[in-house]
């Protein structure tokens, strides 16, 4: 399978494709614009041509506002169905980039560049699905890394007591990373915010993985299951590991069950906010309605 | 899955090999790399005191929360010229369901390489743990830089080298560890395909085994390409050879953090889980082969191949699949599963401890040749898991 295209700095260069061609002969042919000579001239195309630059840069985020803000003005732009297709794709939310890439196939059903990415996203769907399958058959297996029965959010979290919430969810989880800090707070404890994710709530700072890694006696929170922990886990020694899972996605939950466990140093706790996550878990996971009903 | 009838059934004698009835009688035999001992050769191409374990420390990570490097568990920076860590070895192995060893076997006309561990395995007669060899018949080249042109030792083919090849391995046949199917030395080639005059070869390598009474060896084909049925090339049966033929999907573009000048591919282990578990090897002579996770990041650092998603938890039952697979496709001594690897540590491909696991993966190993689903040989595929997909 090829991999996504994007243009390159300058449509003459050769396609990163690897065809030989230049980039305007081949996927680049009639597809998405160069940055604009003129940003002063083109207000929409310095908007699109920033948003490419951010999205070679990694910078997500600022790619998708602006490619949104592109259509909000015209819901039927190409380049910016197209290319916020792809940060979809890039950020693993594939609902959302097949609806948008398959929205600009439509409008210009010759661009080779939006076919082949499409196809790309499909393909990735398919075998996804066949991931979550295993990964529902295995996911009995890590309940000997769970704490059964699994307690509440903020069990025995009293004044002065260190906590550490960790984003690592989607932009959806946001509201509810700062709900649980807020009661934490609320509780008289020490809380730390940290950013483990691509898009963490405002304020939130990276997370620093050394102090992490040499944590001892912490409560620590992570909120969402998108983003990977890395390896701090496995040299911390926390007096509790929770995961707050926000959607049903076994391979997702697999993954940060075992980081979160520190590849089988500990047991963690698993918390939901949505009740047909916690029944669709296969592992022992405590639905919460509020984190404030303990 | 239908229990095919056919070739495995008819030639299978219905006994229970030795040594692991009181686990599964499916033998698991591990691809076990020598190189972990200083050699004239690696000191010259690589630099003085080169071992594998020098890629292996120079790894580092190219994503976030990539696992690397790797760093061995109990067994440590070992020497395979020690014989108290081959004895480890196979100690570690016997108490987790491996039932053997296959020792690659680097022949380049006449010349051998890497060949300190066997030999002394061979005249201490320890450890006392099944063996057979894969003949590595690959150029030797610079291809963990990349340089794949680079070849410092080339193979240069002859039917007279291959059965002075065979001849040396003789005395091998001979040890009463040898892994035999019904008497019948297994041996391993690792790319047949490099062989001109295959046929002949094999041909040659049954008249010589004849006369020597070693028995007729039950030669075996690894799948590192896609290869016609083993029976056109003289041959007995295949191995899969994971991660060779796997359909790569991309992941690059969803790794968090990946470094800008990465040229390699991520890739996902389940994928290849899934692969393997859709093809129905039916009444085929193609034996199985798993494997627990695969990074050459080792050797190709920012080029690497990477599979993300292992765990102990999806290898178990990977093994359990295929175990259950191989008991009811195959008989008696016939059941053989291969793991790649025992110990390929440039290549993240190993069942040995390290650091971060313990022993996690070879307790998911035992576990799944003991689980009931393998013992009893049936129902290979869950039906609730659905593999569909390129």
């Amino acid at each position: 399978m090829t991999g996504v295209v994007l243009p390159p700095a300058s449509r003459n260069s050769l396609c990163p494709c690897g065809s030989g061609s230049r980039y305007k002969e081949c996927h680049g042919a009639l597809g998405v614009p160069a940055p604009a000579v003129d940003p002063e001239t083109d207000r929409r195309s310095a908007v699109l041509a920033a948003a490419l630059a951010a999205q070679r840069a990694g910078d997500l985020v600022a790619a998708e506002a602006s490619y949104r803000a592109v259509l909000s003005e015209v819901p039927e732009h190409f380049d910016a169905l197209h290319m916020l297709g792809v940060v979809m794709l890039q950020e693993n939310r594939l609902d959302e980039a097949e609806m948008l890439i398959a929205r600009a196939v439509v409008l210009r059903p010759g661009i080779v560049a939006a076919q082949e990415n499409l196809a790309i996203v499909r393909q990735t769907r398919v075998a996804l699905a066949s991931e979550d399958s295993i990964c529902r058959a295995v996911m009995p297996r890590l309940a000997r890394l769970c704490l059964d029965p699994a307690p509440m959010v903020l069990a025995g979290v009293g004044a002065r007591d260190p906590v550490h919430v960790v984003f690592g969810g989607a932009r959806s989880d946001v509201l509810l990373a700062q709900r649980i800090a807020a009661a934490a707070t609320a509780r008289g404890a020490d809380v730390e915010k940290g950013n483990g994710g691509e898009s963490g709530p405002p304020g939130w700072l990276p997370i620093d993985e050394a102090r992490l890694a040499a944590l001892a006696d912490a409560t620590v929170i992570v909120v969402g299951l998108d983003a990977p922990l890395g390896e701090w886990p496995l040299s911390a020694s926390p007096r509790s590991m929770t995961l707050v899972a926000t959607r049903d996605a076994p391979c997702l939950l697999l993954e940060r069950v075992r980081e979160a466990s520190g590849q089988g140093r500990r047991r963690v706790a698993l918390a939901t906010p949505d009740a047909a996550v916690a029944e669709a878990a296969l592992l022992p996971m405590r639905h919460f309605a509020s984190l404030e009903d303990t | 899955m239908t229990v095919p009838t056919g070739w495995p059934r008819e030639r299978g004698t219905g006994l229970s090999p030795s040594g692991q009835g009181a686990m599964s009688d499916v033998r698991a035999i591990a691809f076990y790399l020598p190189q972990y001992h200083p050699i004239p050769e690696n000191d010259a191409w690589w630099g003085e005191g080169f071992t594998e374990w020098t890629n292996v420390r120079r790894a580092r990570p190219n994503f976030r929360g990539h696992a690397q490097p790797r760093a061995p568990g109990e067994l440590g920076w070992y020497d395979l010229r020690d014989a108290s860590v081959r004895a480890a070895q196979a100690a570690l192995a016997k108490a987790h369901g491996v039932h053997g060893f296959c020792y690659y076997h680097y022949w380049f006309n006449g010349r051998r390489l890497l060949e300190q561990p066997l030999d002394a395995m061979l005249a201490s007669g320890a450890p006392d743990f099944p063996f057979c060899v894969c003949w590595a018949n690959e150029n030797w080249t610079r291809r963990w830089d990349g340089l794949e042109h680079e070849v410092l030792l080339a193979q240069r083919y002859s039917i007279d080298d291959s059965a002075n090849l065979f001849r040396s391995l003789l005395p091998l046949f001979q040890d009463p560890r040898y892994i035999r199917i019904n008497g019948r030395p297994l041996l391993l080639v690792y790319k047949a395909q490099l062989v001109p005059d295959l046929a002949a070869t094999a041909a040659r390598w049954r008249e010589m085994a004849a006369k020597s009474d070693v028995g007729n060896p039950f030669l075996v084909a690894c799948e590192t390409t896609n290869l016609p049925p083993p029976a056109t090339f003289g041959f007995d049966a295949l191995v899969e050879f994971p991660p060779h033929r796997h359909q790569a999907v991309r992941l690059n573009a969803m790794i968090p953090g990946l470094r800008k000048d990465f040229t390699g591919i991520v890739t996902s282990y389940r994928a290849q889980v899934a692969q393997s578990l859709r093809r129905a090897p039916g009444n085929e002579p193609i034996f199985r082969c798993v494997m627990p996770a695969w990074d050459n990041t080792p050797r190709r650092l920012e080029c690497a191949t990477t599979f993300v998603g292992s765990s102990p938890e999806i290898f178990g039952w990977w093994v359990e699949q295929t175990a259950a697979e191989t008991r009811a496709r195959f008989r008696g001594e016939e059941r053989l599963l291969f793991v790649n690897a025992w110990n390929e540590w440039g290549e993240g491909c190993y069942l040995e401890p390290d650091i971060r696991y313990g022993r996690q993966y070879l307790e998911a190993f035992r576990d799944a040749l003991r689980s009931k689903a393998t013992q009893d040989g049936q129902a290979v595929i869950d039906a609730s898991v659905k593999l569909s997909g390129p």
